[in-house]
């Protein structure tokens, strides 16, 4: 009889989940489908709402990542405006989207995906959470603090507060950096670079101990997309343009203008899913997947950008011939993309006009459609508004970095579960890697709302007919 | 004089779970000898934050409950529970035992919260939390006044 099995909801990651494994009649995994159930809304919410509201209004998307938000969205008003930022405005806005990388990274990789990888797939469930991170590594967890402490100080300093800063507005920044603030903040960062250094290296070491993991997490060929600098490396502000490339590390289109994005990105829906499914037009739906994020950025640039991480950058690639095609990296490039970020804002912060008092461009709106792209820490970010003469909107589209990943979380967990469930037993190993190959992705599907109290894992075995033939709990 | 943190935490644009940001602005007012935190969630580096706190109020909203039900309560460290979800799940108790575990000291910890009748997307509350500010307000001046008060 064929069976279904629910991880109901998926733990560590941003959001709420649920995965749906289908085993036929002989136990073999069919499909697995990740789905997501809840509605974000805000594209109907700022319906009304004068454009220049959209950045501060957009950051409440989310706890984890508002900057990029207030990043897309104030170049989307910025697009509206038609104005170009002074060169200053957009560096202080660079090095704050740099710290929201650092920020967003560690998180990720310090308190959510650490314990899978300090304690192993298969430790006891109740060693294996950041407590027991913390008594096994008090360094290691300490580590990740101190670099999340780093990015929202720098998002602190800059904004006037972590969560929600609102000196990011249409048209540039609302005020300078000071001298006062410069020193403070490079005063933070040969800690960072210490930190991401030795956690490389420790990272590195244990790779060893993850080839069957490497080999099955999301490991296929797919096209990879992301934004890349002028100079063809690595830019999250989004100043430079769209490349793809293939699962042999081919470019496939370069120099794409990403305010087309319409032509060359398609949103199919799933009746199981809210989260929509992006795919590359040019291929169509389902094989058009492609992946975003860390391990798309650094399949696809030409070199990193600053010392350390294209050191680390070169080393990354020797892992494959052509692109790297296991989800499990994504692990390994977020480390390096700390490293670079911490780099980049070292760079930014000595840059001769970074003190300058000409940070913003004032002017009334003098388009009707404005489109902002940046990547965020997940991968590419895309805020697309429309407003009536009143400078009212009246339409609003968000491609959530997330969502370019769907596809590709799908298949990796299928991948996955062919590999570990059998029969059709609920096994404590399986269901950790089902979840991991999600946590890989570092998905971010926040609710934008939390309250006390927390939802078990739920794990159920249903069969055709409904009936719940096994179940297990924890959390 | 005790290191109060007052933390208030929840979405403003998500109707009662903003109560706690908007009771932690309005203590402010009335104590601004206490330090005051309005995150959109609980993060892990506010355990450092905490561990350098006397005594921590958290001031949410709850799913659970009757809407406009107040409660107020301590929360020390447990380190020997399962924390299985450590993201944006991070609570209290997971809060304060981090800190004792890794930075050797955590504050008395009081959670004041109500529980909610809608989180939408809006910035104002329902009529059952609105109803219960006051109470909250007290619950939390309570708390500030016990650690305002010298050791005898």
């Amino acid at each position: 009889m064929a069976q279904r099995i629910v991880i109901d909801p998926v733990t560590r990651i941003e959001g709420h989940a649920k995965i749906s494994i289908y085993l036929d009649d002989e136990g073999m995994v069919q499909r697995a489908n990740l789905h997501i159930g809840q509605v974000r809304g805000f594209e109907k919410l700022c319906e009304g709402r004068p454009f220049y509201e959209m950045p501060s209004l957009m950051a409440r998307i989310c706890g984890i990542c508002p900057v990029s938000h207030l990043m897309a969205s104030a170049k989307a008003c910025d697009a509206l405006m038609g104005v170009r930022i002074p060169e200053p405005g957009a560096n202080l806005r660079r090095i704050m989207n740099l710290a929201q990388i650092v920020q967003s990274h560690a998180l990720s990789f310090f308190h959510l995906s650490s314990p899978d990888l300090l304690l192993g797939m298969d430790a006891d469930p109740a060693e294996r959470n950041i407590f027991g991170v913390i008594k096994s590594n008090p360094k290691l967890a300490k580590d990740g603090i101190k670099l999340r402490q780093i990015g929202q100080q720098v998002i602190e300093s800059l904004g006037g507060k972590r969560i929600h800063p609102s000196w990011v507005v249409p048209g540039g920044v609302n005020e300078p950096l000071s001298a006062e603030q410069r020193e403070r903040l490079l005063a933070l960062i040969p800690d960072g670079v210490d930190i991401i250094l030795r956690t490389l290296a420790w990272f590195k070491r244990s790779l060893d101990n993850y080839k069957a993991e490497i080999r099955t997490f999301g490991n296929f060929p797919s096209l990879f997309m992301g934004m890349v600098s002028a100079s063809g490396g690595l830019g999250y502000y989004g100043d430079g343009w769209l490349r793809i490339v293939d699962g042999t590390g081919n470019i496939v289109a370069d120099h794409v203008d990403p305010t087309t994005y319409p032509d060359f990105i398609g949103e199919a829906v799933e009746p199981w899913t809210y989260l929509k499914f992006p795919y590359y037009k040019p291929v169509g739906y389902p094989e058009g997947i492609y992946r975003v994020g860390p391990l798309a950025r650094l399949n696809l640039v030409n070199h990193a950008g600053t010392p350390l991480a294209d050191q680390e950058l070169a080393e990354f690639r020797l892992l494959e011939r052509g692109a790297v095609l296991s989800s499990f990296h994504y692990h390994y490039a977020r480390l390096i993309e700390i490293l670079f970020s911490l780099e980049k804002m070292e760079q930014l912060l000595h840059h001769k006009d970074i003190l300058s008092k000409h940070v913003r461009a004032f002017a009334s709106p003098n388009n009707e459609e404005g489109i902002g792209v940046s990547e965020a820490p997940r991968g590419t970010l895309i805020h697309h508004y429309r407003i009536d003469d009143q400078g009212r909107i009246i339409w609003a589209n968000l491609i959530i970095a997330t969502g370019h990943n769907n596809l590709a979380m799908n298949r990796a967990i299928s991948q996955v579960a062919r590999h570990f469930v059998s029969g059709n037993q609920i096994q404590e190993g399986m269901l950790n890697r089902v979840e991991a190959v999600v946590r890989a992705y570092d998905p971010c599907l926040s609710c934008s709302t939390h309250a006390l109290g927390q939802m078990p894992l739920r794990v159920e075995l249903v069969s055709p007919a409904g009936e719940v033939i096994d179940e297990a709990k924890r959390g | 004089m005790a290191r109060v943190l007052v933390i208030g935490y929840g979405n403003p644009v998500r109707a009662d779970d903003g109560v706690g940001p908007y009771l932690a602005q309005a203590l402010q007012k009335e104590r601004p000898d206490c330090r005051f935190l309005t995150p959109h969630q609980l993060t892990p580096e506010l355990a450092e934050d905490l561990a350098r706190a006397d005594v921590a109020i958290f001031i949410d909203a709850e799913w659970e409950g009757t809407p406009g039900e107040v409660k107020s309560y301590e929360v020390t460290p447990a380190p020997k529970r399962e924390a299985a979800s450590f993201s944006h799940q991070m609570d209290p108790e997971l809060l304060v035992t981090t800190a004792e575990i890794l930075y050797g000291r955590a504050p008395a910890a009081f959670v004041v919260s109500v529980t909610g009748g809608d989180f939408g997307f809006t910035d104002g509350f329902s009529p059952e939390v609105e109803r219960a500010i006051p109470e909250l307000m007290q619950r939390a001046f309570e708390i500030i006044d016990r650690a305002s008060q010298p050791l005898v």
